[in-house]
């Protein structure tokens, strides 16, 4: 209050003695003063107002200490507090300080282990650079290892756990493995490294020797197992680079068939099919050809099975050549039925022999054939081979025999060859013989070359019989040997005439037909001749005197007889003729004779005629003498 | 004896041998010259129709693996010839065949007509179980027929034997024929008429032991139950 009453005071002084006064300016400055805009004196104030309640002068008097009291309980408070912190800072110095000591120390300690560690490190470093090397050998050794050398599990399959190990297909791709190792040895050899693989090489090859020898002795048990592993086709390809143990498979392979097969043939002989149907062979010996080619064709059979097995063992072979192994291999396991085979045949061919009866040269001969059929077809199979040999043989034997069984025949027909009887007709023994003949040619049905036979065949049986025919003809006259021969003989050469190919033979009996006609033709015609009476005139009339009216012989009387015989001729020509030749089988011999005579009579007529004819021989009438002209004549006779 | 056929049977299926099928079935093809035997073996084997067809000298021989059942089967043929002059020859191979193709032609009666006297034969020849079949060939020429269809079926009825009409032209019913065979004997080994172990039984497994025989031989199987 007091105050706000100066400042009244004092702004009228301010105003009054203007701005120089530096009270007023002071003055001027409080009243400007805000004091509500100021706000540390209106905190003050408020301050003030908590403790400054009742406004007395003594508490007016007392402001001043209560003011200072309060400040100095500020200030000793402040001590109190800061005092703590300054406390606490020290604290905290007292930490930092020491962790700032252990620092240093353990500053120190990391230099220490630092310069220990060092050496460590360089250590293992060198350590890890050797390591990694190292690796890379281990790498380049299994590299090798693998490239090279077989693992033990490759080693066992090879050698086989035990004795009886079965052979597997791991078996063949380790085979194969070591046959590659081999070959890489020679990069070995380039690069330098002699010793490993000389000893790469011979490690090899030891263990292939072991495995080729196991192999050979499992592909023996396979051999003889009835059911051999679809594997021994390889174990043989295998074992072709060792051509003993091939060999001796093959050799096993051939003798264990052998004894099946011939097991099986001797089944089929005795035993036949399943309760007797079909029946075993062995029942039908008493048939010979169906027996033997019963026999034949059951190996002929059992062959294609044999060469398929094999074909089959055979088929990856590379170093020889198959077709040829398996056709020896066939052929050498047919040897078996070899021994049983030959036995039985060569008792049919020779029991045979000893057989009565007409048919035996005929059933050698069918024997022999089918022998020789069966060679040629099996031929085709094992192209050789004691088989083919054997039935080679057999055939030549069978057809020897067949031979000799024939000539035997056939002498023994020709021998005891019929007289003829009067017909002159060949005897039965000529039949039978020639019958025997065309029985024998038409049995070789199933031989296409059989006709090679036949010229000997015919040879066996035409010459003896010819020889006999000639022989038993010779008690004859000339006439009757010369119709029985020509009879015999036309009979022949059609037999003979169906055969083809015995072209000889038959112009051989042509021959002997064309002398015996010549023959037969002359005395006939010569008996024509007498008869007519003309035989006389003949040798005349040839060489005629002039006149030849006044020769005897040919005297105009002895014409006209000879014209009335012929007139009589010429209306019932048989009646001249021998009557023998009707006896000829033949109607073309017989036309031929008829006509040889005709030809001779008209050219004697002819010859007659002209002569007759002809004034220089003065014949009274020759027109009446000789009415006919010679061409009706010749007419009139052919 | 059946139950030992069986085991042998099973171990022989065991062991597959150097040998991609599991049995060999035999057959022989009959008929009368000209029928067209040698061509419906030829089609068959080969798949082609041989036109110029020479006459067959004695007998001839095809195989082809075939497959009945899942198995694989040899078929192994024997073609004979059918002119008479090779008939001695030809019987011999009637024994032990499995099967028997019997073969006419239809457009020539005669060779029909000779129908019964094969089968006579092929009846006397082979053993009681051979599946006989016949067959009527040359069907493409359906305009020159001389055999109708019914005739030849009836007969096959009244004689126990398979029958169909085929062409080697053509290739029409070739393949069923041989298969249907196969079929059947094949049946028979499981029905168990059929006996493997026998020598001859026309039937083998694979080509290792020909004409084994096993001694136990009884089964004495008669013509009735084996129809065809």
């Amino acid at each position: 209050m007091v105050l706000g009453r100066k400042t009244s005071a004092g702004e009228n002084v301010t105003t009054e003695k203007h701005q120089n006064n530096p009270l007023s300016r002071k003055i001027n400055k409080i009243l400007e003063t805000r004091l509500e805009n100021d706000k540390d004196t209106v905190d003050a104030l408020k301050e003030l107002s908590t403790f400054f309640t009742d406004n007395t002068l003594r508490s007016r008097r007392n402001l001043r200490g209560e003011i200072e009291k309060r400040s100095v309980g500020i200030s000793e408070e402040f001590v109190c507090a800061l005092r703590d912190v300054t406390e606490a800072v020290d604290d905290i110095y007292k930490e930092v300080s020491s962790m700032n000591e252990m620092c240093v120390d353990m500053k120190q300690r990391l230099q220490a282990t630092k310069s220990e560690t060092r050496h460590l490190i360089h250590q293992t470093t060198s350590l890890q650079n050797q390591s990694n090397k190292l690796r890379m050998q281990e790498d380049v050794a299994e590299a090798f290892v693998q490239t090279f050398q077989l693992t033990s599990e490759e080693v066992a399959i090879i050698k086989g756990s035990t004795r009886e190990a079965p052979i597997t297909q791991e078996f063949f791709t380790v085979l194969e493995k070591t046959m590659k190792i081999r070959n890489n040895t020679k990069y070995l050899l380039q690069s330098g490294h002699q010793k490993t693989a000389l000893e790469v090489m011979e490690q090899m090859n030891v263990c292939r020797e072991a495995g080729l020898e196991r192999l050979y002795r499992w592909c023996q048990g396979q051999c003889r197992a009835s059911d051999p592993s679809p594997l021994v086709t390889e174990a043989l390809a295998a074992l072709q680079e060792r051509p003993v143990l091939f060999n001796l498979v093959v050799e096993e392979w051939v003798v264990v068939r052998r004894g099946w097969l011939v097991r099986g043939f001797l089944d089929a002989l005795t035993m036949g099919g399943p309760g007797g149907a079909p029946r075993p062979i062995e029942l039908q010996a008493h048939d010979p050809q169906r027996y033997v080619g019963d026999m034949l064709a059951w190996v002929h059979q059992a062959l294609p099975s044999e060469r398929e097995a094999a074909q089959a063992l055979f088929d990856k072979c590379s170093n020889i050549d198959p077709g040829e192994q398996t056709r020896n291999t066939v052929a050498g396991i047919s040897e078996s039925v070899c021994r049983p085979l030959r036995t039985r045949i060569e008792q049919m061919i020779v029991t045979d022999q000893r057989r009565e009866g007409g048919k035996k040269p005929v059933l050698l001969y069918k024997i022999s054939n089918l022998l020789r059929f069966y060679h040629n077809t099996i031929k085709q199979v094992t192209d050789g081979g004691l088989l083919v040999a054997t039935l080679d043989e057999l055939h030549q034997l069978s057809y020897k025999m067949f031979i000799s069984a024939l000539q035997s025949q056939v002498s023994q027909v020709s021998e005891r060859l019929e007289p003829p009887g009067e017909v002159l007709a060949p005897t039965p023994g000529v039949a039978r013989t020639l019958a025997l003949l065309t029985e024998v040619t038409t049995a070789a049905t199933i031989a296409d070359d059989a006709r090679h036979d036949y010229k000997q065949i015919v040879s066996c049986v035409v010459d003896p019989l010819v020889n006999a025919i000639n022989e038993s003809a010779s008690g004859l006259g000339a006439i009757e040997s010369a119709v029985y021969l020509l009879n015999c003989f036309h009979q022949l050469h059609s037999t003979l005439s169906l055969l083809h190919t015995t072209g000889e033979k038959l112009e051989m009996i042509q021959g002997q037909i064309d002398a015996q006609l010549d023959t037969l033709a002359e005395e006939q015609i010569n008996a024509v001749c007498h008869s007519l009476g003309v035989a006389s005139m003949y040798p005349i009339i040839n060489n005629p005197p002039t006149p030849l009216s006044q020769h005897p012989t040919c005297h105009p009387i002895a014409v006209q007889a000879f014209m009335t015989k012929l007139d009589g001729f010429l209306a019932a020509p048989d009646h001249l003729l021998l009557p023998h030749t009707r006896l000829l089988l033949s109607p073309a011999f017989r036309r031929t004779l008829q006509q040889r005579t005709a030809q001779a009579l008209a050219s004697v007529y002819s010859q007659l005629y002209a002569l007759v004819h002809d004034p220089v021989h003065a014949y009274t009438d020759p027109a009446t003498l000789l009415p006919r002209h010679p061409s009706t004549v010749d007419s009139l006779l052919t | 004896m059946r139950h030992e056929c069986r085991l042998l049977y099973f171990w022989f299926k065991m062991s597959a041998g150097p040998y991609n099928y599991s049995y060999i079935f035999k057959y022989i093809i009959i008929g009368d010259m000209g029928v067209g035997k040698s061509c419906l073996l030829h089609q068959f084997t080969e798949k082609k129709f041989m036109a110029d067809c020479p006459h067959t000298i004695g007998v001839e021989f095809g195989t082809r693996i075939i497959e009945v059942a899942g198995q694989k089967i040899k078929l192994q043929i024997w073609d004979t010839a059918g002119q008479e002059r090779f008939r001695a020859v030809t019987r011999s191979y009637y024994r032990g065949a499995a099967g028997a193709l019997m073969v006419y032609d239809i457009t020539r009666r005669s060779t029909y007509n000779h129908l019964s006297s094969w089968l006579t034969d092929a009846r006397n020849l082979t053993n009681p179980n051979t599946v006989i079949f016949l067959i009527g060939n040359k069907a493409d020429l359906d305009a020159q027929r001389d055999v109708t269809y019914d005739e030849a079926k009836q007969f096959a009825e009244e004689n126990g034997l398979m029958f169909v009409e085929a062409s080697a032209k053509t290739g029409e019913n070739v393949e069923e024929a041989f298969l249907e065979t196969a079929k059947k004997i094949y049946q028979n080994i499981q029905d168990g008429s059929l006996d493997l172990n026998a020598a001859e039984s026309g039937v083998q497994h694979k080509p290792t032991q020909p004409g084994r025989t096993n001694l136990s031989n009884d089964s004495q199987t008669n013509r009735d139950n084996c129809s065809c």
